[in-house]
């Protein structure tokens, strides 16, 4: 049972991550019993993950980050130490990437990629991953896991919804709103938005750039029909009709 | 935000004391069925603007309990912030069409909990007056961490019907007029500024900064920024807080100055760092060094001004040890 949620903070990284790729991989930091299981326990779920691709999924990398994402959200979730103060905790995500599992960050993105283990917040993969589930949550696992591995998304998709949070805090039921309303889009409208030949050809991007102009002014939840109203404007004013 | 320019009437705040009487926040707790409320500590005088949170009694704490806000609100005439449907030069502060609703809400946000939300607290019209609002928002427990900020902000409910002279004020529901007031909480992280470590590394210089940060703008000061006091040196006791006897303020003080200088010269030689801080995340690097500018007075226009500034700055400070 933990009762201190650890921690690494940007230094504390910088040197463990040296050590880390200097043993080209083959030595993983030391961490206590507690943290031991949870290695396992990870080790475990990202296997599972992988293993669950076919070929016939196309898109290997990010169908593996939905499964795996689901899986770490469900498993972190249930612990009793965990809590949206800790996801909200950069320096929780650090430690879990450099020291408890820098192998599985490895696996995905190399062993000295530093900004997907501690040097980039919003790029650290299991932080982005952990919010882009919250984000997008709706109701239970199976749900979402229908919704994130919808055609229109990708691993784009969570660098717009995820790297750019708001610098001020982000507005949980507008994004998953607009990730709902984007879902129920068809891919003939989405591609459509591309063929426009507009200087954003991306529309999901289209939506979030507006967003953020237009939340200056609008407050989501308090528009006509709450934050659902909101995004409906944003599509008005893209012309893309709900 | 500071750059918008908005394009209608927003509320003024001279109209604050003839529209509103607004009481203090108030921060509570529940345990065992019983309300208590928390310690306000703040370093500002006068017009309080922030405040870290704390608990008399030693059991409050963010993971355990909920956080409850408190304000009073009264509305004495709402009148002065409609439109009389006429053209009049006393209608100084009128941000919407008479027969509009305008709505009261507390915005809150927290980069640290990356959450933000916004509560609807009442709704006024022009022939409201003596009308109390009452706000009690418990956050869900376990939520929120770090600086919590407040803003008590005036929007459009429900649309009004504008006449010939009322077409350029905002009327669609949702669309923010301006804010009342702020303020900061602090639950947990005692905020401080100089994120200063001790290490023991023999053979190194007594002091050290480092300045790590990739966007100034984004990352935090506290997380991207770190003075080293090494305590292998063998002249360490003047720097040894705990050490009264050989403690030297003014080698202490002239370290801090000397680091600071180049944080700010780190980000000077980053392109257009310096001239573009009001936009920065609050926490960041770049809000840091706009803080020093702004509340601190500082001149950093140039290496030599701020180095000068810096200096009086901590000189003042530590007349007082």
């Amino acid at each position: 049972m933990i009762n201190k949620v650890k921690t690494l903070s940007r230094s504390e990284c910088q040197e463990m991550m040296t050590s880390w790729i200097d043993s080209k991989g083959d030595i993983l930091p030391f961490v206590d019993s507690d943290y031991t299981v949870i290695r396992e326990d990870i080790g475990k779920i990202y296997q599972d993950a992988s293993d669950s691709w076919d070929i016939s999924y196309g898109r290997h990398d990010y169908f593996v980050d939905v499964i795996f994402g689901l899986k770490l959200y469900n498993y972190l979730n249930s612990q009793s130490w965990f809590s949206l103060r800790v996801a909200s905790n950069t320096d929780f995500w650090r430690y879990l990437s450099v020291a408890v599992v820098p192998h599985i960050v490895s696996n995905r993105w190399g062993l000295d990629n530093e900004d997907h283990y501690w040097k980039r917040p919003m790029r650290i993969w299991l932080r982005s991953l952990w919010w882009y589930v919250h984000f997008s949550w709706c109701n239970s696992i199976k749900e979402t896991k229908t919704l994130l591995l919808k055609p229109m998304f990708s691993t784009d998709t969570i660098l717009n919804i995820v790297e750019r949070s708001g610098k001020n805090g982000t507005n949980i039921e507008l994004y998953r709103d607009i990730l709902q309303t984007y879902s129920n889009f068809s891919m003939d409208v989405i591609s459509k938005y591309k063929a426009r030949g507009l200087k954003e050809t991306d529309l999901f991007r289209a939506i979030m750039k507006l967003n953020t102009a237009k939340i200056i002014v609008t407050e989501p939840n308090l528009c006509m029909d709450g934050v659902h109203g909101y995004v409906s404007l944003l599509c008005d004013d893209l012309n893309i009709r709900l | 935000m500071s750059q918008t320019i908005p394009l209608f009437p927003t509320f003024n705040e001279d109209a604050k004391s003839d529209v509103f009487k607004l009481e203090e926040y108030v921060f509570t707790y529940k345990r065992d069925d019983e309300i208590i409320e928390l310690i306000q500590e703040s370093d500002d005088t006068g017009l309080r603007t922030e405040a870290a949170l704390s608990d008399e009694t030693g059991y409050w704490n963010p993971d355990e309990y909920p956080l409850c806000v408190n304000r009073k609100i009264r509305i004495i005439k709402a009148a002065h912030l409609f439109s009389t449907g006429e053209p009049s030069p006393d209608a100084l502060y009128a941000i919407a069409c008479h027969d509009a609703t305008i709505g009261l809400a507390l915005k809150w946000y927290s980069a640290e909990s990356n959450q933000c939300g916004a509560i609807p607290i009442g709704t006024i019209t022009n022939t409201t007056r003596n009308t109390e609002f009452t706000i009690n928002y418990n956050f869900d427990k376990a939520s929120i961490r770090g600086e919590i900020f407040f803003k008590i902000i005036l929007y459009i409910y429900r649309s009004g019907k504008p006449n010939d002279y009322e077409r350029h004020f905002a009327n669609t529901p949702g669309t923010v007029l301006g804010e009342i007031d702020t303020f900061a909480v602090r639950i947990d992280g005692n905020g401080s500024f100089f994120p200063i470590y001790e290490i023991d590394k023999p053979g190194e210089p007594l002091w050290d900064v480092k300045c790590t940060w990739t966007d100034a703008a984004s990352d935090p000061f506290s997380d991207c920024v770190s003075i080293f006091i090494n305590k292998a040196h063998k002249n360490y006791k003047y720097l040894n807080r705990e050490d009264a006897r050989n403690f030297n303020t003014q080698l202490f003080s002239e370290i801090m100055s000397s680091a600071i200088c180049v944080i700010v010269e780190t980000l000077r030689s980053e392109e257009n760092s310096l001239s573009s801080l009001e936009n920065a995340q609050e926490g960041s690097v770049a809000q840091a060094v706009s803080y020093f500018r702004e509340k601190l007075d500082w001149n950093i226009k140039s290496s030599q001004l701020t180095s000068r500034s810096v200096r009086l700055f901590f000189e003042e400070k530590f007349k007082k040890l």
